[in-house]
């Protein structure tokens, strides 16, 4: 049996189980003992960010077009002789995929037949199948996908502020790429980026539910120990030079709204200079400015109740830090009829909170809610599921949270948000209302 | 590990419905109040709803309401509104810290039901009303919830397919209300209506998590010990809509989007009451509820139509719906194609592949509500509005003899009502 190295959070009472294959994939197991659901997500440290790499040994760098992570992932469900969704349904396990900047997931959930589907899902991620028919064929389907995103306000209102934040990274783009940038990508491209980034060494393996970890970790290690892979290519992800600056200060769209929704927030500094996920650091910089904005912006706190008073927000309102190695922002969101004067409002009053430094009292309370609802959170597989790798991706551990929120000191939190509230990072993105014409 | 609900009335004339489970680190608590779906009443309970939410007679400033439950470990609390078939449900629900995790005892649960009573039944009051200022406040808030279903285009397409297509029945009354219902209410009127529902409603309460059963009858009936209530029957949770005409109504919609919209409205005259039910969730499944289902494998992955293309049910009223996010020219087409599957499923072109894949996922969906407390507390309000509880246990055992005769007939029952569709301003101005 392949060697484990364990990590246990007392407080959750739960424990992962971690190993790394001779393939080179890394295999992690959360027991959840009880539950009837299974969990098992394959994913790879590849996303729509990745669109320009360079390959020790190969001449020049490789540019793709917008959407390739998220095309691939749609292909990659197909067979020679039809889906492999196909095959989970025959085993009556629910398949899905998710691409987002920075990774790409294949994952099902089941009841039964966990073993088959478990090697269903090991064995169609390894091995692509596109043709050119195949993939002219996804491209009117992923054209619906982005014109369904078009049409999301919500959605546009986040995409519009990273467009105002960014000048050049990658993060200002949309995941699923344009109709245009889908349709010049081709079979060619798709294995390309896929000999880059499918590597098992560039992979983990992920299981949530009632199954042993010891029993994964084989079963992984007996299919994919055998296979000849190829070395591990030495891939350079190349991000282009990002002024530390904001784009654009305002954005603006229209759309068919009832009101205004306005999302605003702030780059953050420190993003850019960080080479690779830093880990700890990281994690308690994440939960440190959860816990701040909660404490300045939360239900309970006084700015969040006199804009709610006022009307200037409804219980839309809400607010987001996030933050990878290269790019992070803290935002605000919500339906607003006076977008500007909302804006307005929140950045008076964090310069305030900020000047009469944070109330320990206040701090606390908002350690409580936070450690209740990472304890709440441990109940949904769902939420593990999508989270662990996540964390994981950054070198931060999903089940260290609770005791990285007990640890932080507001000082620590309040000082991450000095640097980070810069009103010279500040971009505002608003969707404006458009009438519709009529109906008939 | 059997998840079966055990009853208890009590005092109150409310029943009791616990499910104990360890495998929890939070407890669900809830009560739910049942009306007849109204225009008056949607309005009202809605609005009663966000009031209740903003405080207690205890707790009566918002913030300090919330900062206290941050206190509790950041307990969460709900009141709002849904639509079961006929029936208009007002749901409190508190979640708490299972106390195991922290150092055992039940001051958390304890305080969790209480909390569920003063959200329910002691708000915030001024004179012989509801807090005027927030009653002024979530009348507004009411007006912008209820206008920003505009804002999410399929839950709109949605909503527009089934007001056009229950005109002339209560269940087109949107679970929200109407906009021009909410100015009349008052501080004092909403009151009276508070006091009537906490009084004249059923009442069910929920207790799912690390609760045994004899203990949550306890902490419940000391919870709401004093509040005297003398509940009224509410009326039918469905009634019977109109035939369909021979020819469905057909609805377009024009607005600036990028995507159209496709929702197909259908009748089955089959609800969760009924021995057909298992069969109608079988024929859904074949016809649309997955991936491996007809709709999604013809309109999506072989005509490329479409990023999603599914079939659902509503289980009290007996109705159906597909729907589609598409190109605006593909209007006709993918309309044919959504007919033609309903038309193979009723002929019985179903391979065995389909209906063995149909009849595994919905055990797995069956099973999986085990792991999702709300999932199992809507399960048994179904049983509840429809007057005929139902184990998923027992809904498994059927699943398990449906035939392909039974989809055949159950399918054959279906009738297309109504066809809305949703799209640009441009393009051709007949479909």
């Amino acid at each position: 049996m392949p060697e484990m190295e364990l990590d246990r959070s007392e407080l959750l009472r739960e424990e992962v189980a971690y190993t790394r294959l001779d393939c080179g994939l890394e295999v992690a197991t959360m027991r959840k003992r009880g539950f009837a659901k299974k969990y098992a997500v394959l994913a790879t440290r590849y996303g729509s960010c990745d669109t320009k790499f360079r390959i020790a040994g190969a001449p020049g760098a490789v540019s793709t077009p917008e959407g390739v992570a998220h095309f691939l992932e749609h292909k990659l469900f197909e067979e020679e002789n039809g889906s492999i969704d196909d095959i989970f349904a025959d085993l009556g396990a629910y398949s899905n995929a998710f691409t987002n900047y920075t990774m790409t997931g294949y994952l099902f959930s089941c009841v039964d037949n966990f073993w088959p589907a478990f090697d269903t899902l090991l064995d169609f991620v390894m091995r692509p199948h596109f043709t050119d028919e195949n993939v002219e064929r996804e491209k009117g389907i992923i054209e619906q996908e982005i014109r369904m995103n078009d049409d999301s306000p919500d959605w546009q209102g986040v995409n519009g502020l990273l467009k105002a934040l960014y000048h050049a990274h990658p993060v200002r783009d949309e995941i699923a790429g344009t109709v245009d940038s889908v349709r010049r990508i081709t079979k060619e491209m798709l294995y390309e980026c896929y000999r880059t980034f499918y590597h098992p060494s560039n992979m983990t393996l992920f299981v949530v539910g009632d199954v042993s970890a010891g029993d994964v970790a084989d079963r992984a290690s007996a299919l994919l120990d055998g296979r000849d892979f190829a070395p591990a290519p030495q891939v350079e992800r190349i991000r282009p030079d990002e002024p530390s600056s904001v784009r654009v200060q305002r954005v603006e769209k229209s759309m068919a709204v009832s009101e205004p929704i306005v999302c605003f927030g702030y780059k953050d500094p420190n993003a850019s200079s960080l080479a690779s996920p830093p880990g700890q650091p990281l994690m308690r910089r994440i939960i440190g400015m959860e816990m701040l904005m909660h404490t300045l912006a939360g239900t309970s706190s006084s700015l969040y109740n006199a804009l709610y008073e006022e009307g200037l927000i409804d219980a839309s309102f809400d607010w987001d830090y996030d933050c990878e190695h290269d790019y992070g922002f803290a935002m605000f969101e919500g339906r607003s009829n006076s977008p500007d004067r909302l804006v307005k409002r929140v950045t008076e009053g964090i310069a305030s909170f900020l000047s009469a430094g944070v109330d320990p009292d206040e701090f606390e309370r908002t350690r409580r809610r936070v450690i209740g609802s990472m304890l709440r959170s441990f109940d949904s597989l769902e939420f593990i599921a999508y989270n662990f790798l996540t964390y994981h991706f950054r070198n931060m551990r999903l089940i260290d949270s609770v005791d990285v929120a007990r640890s932080i000191p507001p000082a620590e939190a309040q000082s991450v948000a000095r640097e980070l509230f810069d009103p010279d990072l500040l971009a505002v993105s608003v969707i404006t209302p458009r009438e519709p014409e009529g109906k008939e | 590990m059997e998840e079966v609900f055990q009853v208890e009335r009590l005092p109150m004339a409310a029943d009791l419905h616990t499910l104990r489970t360890t495998k929890f680190k939070t407890n669900l608590l809830a009560a739910v109040l049942q009306s007849d779906l109204s225009v008056d009443g949607a309005t009202r309970n809605a609005l009663l709803g966000q009031v209740l939410r903003r405080g207690t007679r205890r707790w009566p400033n918002t913030a300090d309401f919330m900062r206290n439950l941050d206190d509790l470990y950041g307990t969460s609390v709900t009141a709002d509104v849904a639509k079961k078939g006929e029936r208009h449900m007002l749901m409190f629900a508190v979640g708490v810290v299972n106390d195991a995790y922290l150092g055992g005892g039940d001051e958390m649960l304890r305080k969790g039901f209480g909390i569920l009573r003063e959200l329910m039944v002691e708000p915030a009051a001024e004179g012989s009303g509801l807090r005027a200022d927030y009653v002024a406040q979530e009348k507004i808030n009411l007006r912008r919830r209820i206008e920003s279903i505009l804002d999410d285009k399929q839950a709109y397409a949605f909503r527009r397919c089934n007001e056009e297509m229950c005109k002339a029945e209560r269940y087109a009354v949107s679970k929200l209300g109407r906009v021009e219902d909410i100015d009349a209410i008052t501080p004092g009127s909403l009151a009276e209506w508070h006091a009537r529902a906490v009084s004249e409603y059923p009442m069910d309460i929920f207790a799912i998590g690390d609760i045994e059963h004899e203990r949550a009858v306890e902490m419940a009936t000391e919870a709401f010990r004093g509040l005297v209530r003398r509940p009224r029957p509410a009326g039918p949770a469905s009634t019977q809509g109109p035939e369909p005409s021979s020819e469905p109504r057909r609805i377009v919609e024009r607005m600036p989007v990028s995507q159209g919209h496709l929702v197909m409205g259908y009748r089955t005259g089959i609800t969760f009451a009924s021995s057909d039910y298992p069969a109608l969730l079988f024929a859904n499944g074949v016809y649309g509820g997955y991936t491996h289902s007809k709709l999604f494998q013809n309109v999506r992955e072989r005509a490329s139509l479409a990023y999603f293309a599914s079939s659902g049910i509503e289980t009290t009223k007996g109705l159906m719906w597909v729907n589609a996010g598409i190109d605006f020219d593909a209007f006709d087409t993918a309309v044919g194609i959504i007919e033609a599957q309903l038309d193979d499923v009723r002929r019985g072109v179903i391979t065995t592949t389909e209906m063995e894949n149909t009849r595994r996922g919905l055990i797995r969906d069956i099973e999986m509500m085990r792991d999702q407390p709300s999932s199992l507390m809507d399960l048994a309000l179904a049983g509840i509005v429809n007057g005929c509880p139902v184990t998923s246990e027992h809904l498994k055992q059927c699943i398990s003899q449906v035939s392909v005769e039974d989809v055949m007939r159950v399918a054959r029952e279906i009738r297309l009502d109504t066809v809305y569709f949703l799209r640009n301003e441009e393009g051709a101005r007949d479909a």
